[in-house]
This record gives structure tokens, C-alpha cells and sequence, in this order.
């Protein structure tokens, strides 16, 4: 299974259309971050992809109980987290797949990005899952909620259930933790 | 809180560049820049240049579409009743 559609800035697949009109949007504006998190937390594209297809699911068949007390991105990280940790749960000790399947890239240039640049970024995302997978989740989790731009200390805080203070404490262990792995991965 | 604890520790920043193999199978003229390897003064800036490249695959709209027409949303009955009257 492909580790995930890698397209360099400005080298999107053309979007599906989905129907309802609010699961649709929802989707479009967030699936990237709820892909992106679970791809990272997990290390592995299939176990992503089935995260990010029910998250969705999830979430449009409970849009009714979303209060609005956080945002519609937050809500749709806490269903994420949920659901990462309960794939895990289910995957353990089966068959390990390996995240770097190289069919996806021999076609993921054919539209948007040299080759070249493919490859860059492809070999970053592996050096960057290596390193992110010798982190506790403790450290894993809160970088890569961090990793979208629109996430507040306060917000991580609420979502990994600790205080702001505690959050920016533990970001500052994990940034240390992940600079020292991520330079052992060259 | 300390504005330093928001910075990536330490002076180094971190560095990615392509490996030899990489760079044998590409020659061209994109190949100098990226030889040079990019630089990014942080974690966040890292992560979030990962993040940019990645989106996930049309299949999973395409079965979340099917998911969905298979058992579309039905509204519970109280919420039913009030459009009967």
C-alpha cells in the first residue's frame, strides 16, 4: 500500500466532489491535517488512510453533537487521536508494512513536481517518520499537532488533556528529542 | 514561560539533503540545489514542510463517498416528527 499521495506545493489531485454539501467542505478543509497526523502518529499509510476514513464518517454522522465549544479542527484531532490509538490497539503484534511503498512515487511527478523534488521530499518524510518513530507518543503527538500552524499551546493542551504549561514543557523536551534523532537519521 | 523554549534547541538548524544514490539517478539541473540540502530553523518548519507534501489518497474520499451512500444519515425520529407538523 502506497505511503501516501506525496505532491510537491501546488500539485494536488483534482478533489472529489463529495456529497452531502458539509461533509464535502469538512472534508476539503481539513482531511490534509487529520491525514497528515494520523500518517505520522502511526508510521503506516494503510492504518492513515482507514483513520482518515472514519474519522470522516464519524464525524459528519455526529456533526450534531459538536458544540462548538472548540474548533471544528480540534474536534476532528480528538476523534483522531481516538481512533490512531484504537487502530494501534487492534494492529498490534499483526504483520508490519513497510511505509515506504516505492510504487506510489514512480507516478506521483506525472502532473507537478520534477522528479527530483519528489524524491527530496520523500526522502525527507522518511527521515522525519524514522525519526518521529524512536519518540514516545508523549513527544510524537504534540509535535505533530504543532506541525499545523492553527494549533495554540492551549489547544494541544486541551486535546492531549494537560495544561498549557505542561504542553510547553513537554514540546521543548520533544523539539530536543526529535532534533538529536532526526540528525541521526542522515 | 521562557520565548526560548518555543525555538528548536540548540543553534543547529536542521539539515536535509538528498542521499548519493538520489543524486546519481537525477542528474539535471535541479540536482546543485538540491545536493545543497535546505535548512529549516525549526521542528515546527520541518514538520509543517512534510505536511504540505503530503495529502491523502482520492480513495479514501471515494470510500468515504460509498460509506456514506451505503447508509446515508437518518435523522432520529423526534427530529422526523417535527417537519410532520
Amino acid at each position: 500500500m502506497a505511503e501516501s499521495e506525496r505532491n510537491a506545493e501546488g500539485a494536488e489531485p483534482a478533489p472529489i466532489r463529495l456529497e452531502p454539501p458539509e461533509l464535502g467542505r469538512m472534508y476539503e478543509d481539513h482531511s490534509r491535517y487529520v491525514y497528515y497526523l494520523a500518517l505520522r502518529f502511526l508510521g503506516n499509510a494503510e492504518q492513515a488512510e482507514d483513520v482518515t476514513h472514519d474519522v470522516f464518517l464519524k464525524a459528519y454522522r455526529h456533526l450534531g453533537q459538536f458544540r462548538g465549544r472548540s474548533t471544528l479542527r480540534t474536534w476532528l484531532y480528538r476523534i483522531t487521536i481516538n481512533s490512531c490509538r484504537n487502530v494501534r490497539q487492534r494492529w498490534a503484534n499483526r504483520n508490519v508494512l513497510s511505509n515506504a511503498d516505492e510504487s506510489v512515487w514512480a507516478g506521483a511527478a506525472a502532473d507537478g513536481p520534477s522528479p527530483l523534488r519528489v524524491l527530496e521530499m520523500k526522502e525527507l518524510g522518511e527521515r522525519i517518520q524514522r525519526a518521529l518513530d524512536q519518540l514516545p507518543d508523549e513527544y510524537r503527538l504534540p509535535l505533530l499537532l504543532l506541525a499545523d500552524a492553527e494549533m495554540s499551546y492551549e489547544a494541544i493542551a486541551r486535546l492531549t488533556d494537560q495544561s498549557a504549561d505542561a504542553v510547553r514543557g513537554k514540546l521543548y523536551r520533544a523539539r530536543k528529542a526529535f532534533a538529536a534523532a532526526f540528525a541521526r537519521t542522515a | 514561560m521562557n520565548e526560548d523554549m518555543d525555538k528548536a534547541p540548540g543553534s543547529a538548524p536542521l539539515r536535509h539533503r538528498l542521499s548519493g544514490r538520489a543524486e546519481q539517478e537525477h542528474q539535471g539541473v535541479e540536482q546543485s540545489a538540491a545536493a545543497a540540502g535546505r535548512e529549516f530553523g525549526s521542528v515546527e518548519e520541518l514538520l509543517r514542510e512534510d505536511a504540505r507534501g503530503v495529502s491523502p489518497p482520492e480513495r479514501v474520499a471515494q470510500r468515504l463517498q460509498a460509506s456514506v451512500r451505503e447508509a446515508p444519515l437518518r435523522r432520529p425520529w423526534w427530529r422526523r416528527w417535527r417537519f410532520w407538523g
